[in-house]
């Protein structure tokens, strides 16, 4: 044979090879092309969505409340479905189309959460007037096969325990170190329903209720404390005004103070940007009282610092004291499944896989070597475990039922790794699940996390902020800020307060319609306010805010042995008291004005 | 006379549909194949970075790893942009449609290396912005081979490329063990 028809032969055969391979790879490159598009576009739209949930509830005054919120969650939805829509513009038509492919969307609140999902329980009243017979009626038909899509009722992140005699106990978990404990929990066996912060009560001295001062942990004194924002407010012409206020927050309302001394008067600042007078005279000499006791006769002030340590205070001690929560431990959790078997029950890997992290002893009884407000606490480390599996059950059944209802694709809850959960477990999130897209060979499954950082849900440690002052100009730090902490120690900065992050927002009042204005409630005392460039613009706070908490030495992240460092301190803890002193005063007093839908249900004190 | 010249053609044309076009098409897949893989590893570091708010060491180093795994070697460019709001915020009464208020400071690769070798972590805020580029810097054979037929010439030409970008979604964690 000659050469040339060897040749011919052998591009014969590798041309349609090579052909075939390089549109087979061209179809995979495709795939990942549109695969990391779509990741892409599932995290921005589950970030436009959380972002419409920041907006609502830090702009709404009432966010708090339950209709509120959940009105605030199904816009937030919205947003979700048209943000996705938008991107995918070419494969997608409407959102009812993408409800196909997201089985789940999880929310997470501060003491439960809601799952947006399909469900078929949609009894459709269908009348049919029917005539014949003895007599005419109307015969109701009702259709259950209709599927719509909505928010599933909300779930507490609630665990039940069995103690030693039977008796059930319900512990309802959040985001903090707040808990409600239901069931036959007195010591004497008596029903209670009580709820509180859990802390280590030894570390409350010197509680002086008539004057509301008492110390923490030896050296943080917490006291009254002057609070003031900065508001525009609109008068009956429609001008806006702008002006500085004295505020506190009374029964879970914010009321600011107009004018000082005895010609103060109190107003709530309603939805639309007006100023509402408080009339009612029990509240108005609550108020007057309050600024002759604490503000000199001057102004109003926050005593919600004592009220959170002092409360926390006494239902530590009742929980420690009076009460049968100590002898629960962990084997005595009721499986989330079958709520007849208890954990200690199962055996084997069972056992041992059933909660993602294990404490031993009494984990609610706090103490010196259990202090909730601590992140590795085992009172923390339980409620995590718990609150994750008990998301994991209900999120793998609505998945499940999900599937049995739409049969596009094999719908599964993926497994999230522990880093998701730790997103998850320590914030207010969006996660959400998008699965069964056709991208070239295969089908899409993915799902995006995104937690909420500035909300008024919930109060972690690092939504709050120090506001410094120098030379008259004021400026906002993390706490852990090394710029801060050297600032105070040298005397250069003088501490004016700590604020929630949501105070720094900007804040819109419309006008009218096409004439909107803008503040920062921070803004007080005519200066403007600005972040540290440090930690807040670049957002390297040096220093673990779980130490400052914790009142030990700091020490950078990277010198911390365990980091492999050389663990040298960088500050005492005498040599930051005052930023410790005001960081945990505004913790306490944040979370103890957050709106809590559990307030002490049986004794309403 | 006319016969070996035809030979010696046949041999050369025979040599370059016999091998060379093979390699040469085997060699443009495996290129391809790299550039699955550095694509999918340069949006995941980025989108992890998008999620988490923060850049690790550790996370780098692995998207590295993973890239020069394709048996290239990369000029990997890291721009991140920090949102700084600061000047908006002394403009608050300004005009209302008015956008650009804020600013933003740019990061580059080895500003970026620098923090990550001395603090092992760059913390990030809702935001901020990351843009990942990833190009081969050696010649690929497919680079190779192509250049003994048509030479290519000049610094940008690169076979494999991944680029990922995208904003910060969430404020670097600052408790905890992170």
């Amino acid at each position: 044979m000659k050469l040339q028809y060897l040749a011919i032969i052998c591009v014969l055969i590798i041309v349609p090879i090579s052909m075939v391979m390089s549109s087979y790879i061209q179809n995979q490159i495709d795939a990942i092309l549109l695969q990391a598009k779509y990741d892409s576009n599932l995290i921005n739209a589950t970030y436009d969505a959380v972002k419409a949930f920041q907006l609502n509830t830090v702009n709404n005054k009432y966010s708090g409340i339950s209709n509120s919120k959940i009105r605030d969650i199904e816009a937030s939805v919205n947003t979700f479905y048209n943000s996705l829509v938008t991107s995918m513009g070419e494969y997608v038509q409407s959102a009812e189309d993408l409800q196909d492919y997201t089985p789940a969307l999880l929310y997470t609140l501060y003491d439960g959460y809601y799952i947006y999902t399909s469900y078929d329980n949609v009894y459709t009243t269908n009348q049919v007037a029917v005539s014949g017979g003895d007599e005419d009626r109307v015969e109701i038909n009702i259709n259950a096969n209709e599927i719509d899509n909505g928010l599933k009722p909300y779930v507490y992140y609630s665990a039940k325990y069995a103690l030693g005699n039977g008796d059930i106990v319900i512990v309802n978990y959040t985001l903090d170190n707040y808990i409600t404990v239901y069931g036959n929990a007195a010591s004497d066996g008596s029903y209670v329903a009580r709820s509180g912060y859990l802390i280590d009560p030894s570390k409350v001295t010197n509680i002086d209720e008539n004057n509301k001062t008492l110390i923490y942990d030896g050296n943080v004194n917490i006291g009254p404390e002057s609070l003031k924002e900065h508001l525009i407010t609109v008068n009956d012409e429609s001008q806006p005004i702008e002006g500085d206020y004295y505020y506190i927050v009374y029964q879970n309302n914010k009321i600011y103070q107009e004018g000082t001394g005895n010609s103060a008067q109190y107003f709530y600042y309603t939805n639309e940007s007006k100023k509402s007078y408080v009339n009612a005279p029990e509240i108005v000499a609550y108020l007057d009282e309050n600024r002759q006791k604490y503000g000199g006769g001057d102004h109003i002030c926050s005593t919600s610092a004592f009220d959170y340590y002092n409360e926390a205070y006494k239902f530590s001690k009742w929980v420690i004291e009076d009460s049968k929560l100590s002898e629960i431990d962990e084997n005595d959790l009721l499986l989330f499944e079958d709520s007849s078997r208890r954990l200690g029950d199962l055996i084997g890997d069972e056992r041992s896989t059933y909660l993602s992290d294990s404490v031993a002893g009494a984990m609610l009884i706090p103490g010196e070597d259990n202090n909730p407000m601590l992140s590795e606490s085992a009172f923390n480390n339980h409620r995590l475990a718990v609150i994750r599996k008990s998301i994991e059950t209900t999120l793998s059944v609505v998945i499940d039922n999900y599937e049995a209802r739409n049969s596009l694709y094999d719908y599964a809850m993926p497994v999230l790794t522990d880093a998701d959960w730790y997103k998850i477990l320590n914030n207010v999130s969006l996660t959400t699940f998008l699965q069964g897209m056709s991208i070239g060979f295969r089908y899409y499954s993915n799902y995006a996390i995104v937690t909420n950082n500035i909300n008024k849900e919930v109060i972690k440690p690092e939504n709050i902020y120090v506001v410094v002052e120098s030379n008259g100009n004021r400026e906002y730090h993390q706490p852990g800020c090394e710029k801060l902490l050297q600032g105070v120690e040298n005397n250069s900065l003088t501490i004016v307060g700590a604020y929630p992050t949501y105070g720094f927002q900007r804040q819109t009042v419309d006008i009218n319609e096409n004439n909107s204005v803008y503040y920062y409630p921070q803004n007080v005392a005519t200066e403007y306010i600005t972040g540290c460039y440090n930690c807040i613009v670049n957002a390297t706070a040096e220093f673990d805010l779980q130490d400052i908490i914790a009142g030990v030495d700091l020490t950078k992240y990277y010198d911390k042995t365990e980091n492999g460092g050389s663990g040298d301190v960088s500050f005492a803890v005498g040599e930051y008291e005052s930023v410790r002193q005001a960081y945990m005063s505004a913790l306490a007093r944040e979370r103890q004005d957050i709106y809590k839908s559990n307030i002490n249900l049986q004794t309403n004190e | 006379m006319g016969d070996s010249l035809i030979t010696v053609v046949a041999i050369f044309l025979a040599a370059i549909l016999m091998f060379i076009f093979p390699l040469m098409s085997l060699a443009e897949r495996n290129d391809d194949i790299s550039q699955l893989a550095v694509q999918t590893a340069t949006s995941e570091f980025v989108e992890n970075v998008r999620t988490t708010g923060k850049m690790t060491l550790e996370d780098y180093d692995a998207y590295l790893a993973e890239i020069s795994a394709t048996g290239n070697s990369f000029d990997v460019e890291v721009l991140i942009q920090q949102l700084d709001e600061n000047p908006g915020v002394k403009t608050t009464q300004a005009e209302v449609t008015k956008i650009g208020e804020n600013l933003y400071y740019n990061i580059y690769t080895t500003q970026v290396e620098q923090l990550l070798d001395d603090t092992g972590r760059i913390r990030l805020k809702e935001g901020d912005i990351i843009t990942v580029t990833a190009k081969n810097t050696n010649k690929t054979i497919s680079q190779l081979l192509r250049n003994f037929f048509y030479a290519i010439s000049g610094n940008d030409s690169y076979q494999i490329a991944g680029q990922s970008t995208g904003v910060v979604a969430v404020n670097g964690s600052t408790s905890g063990e992170d």
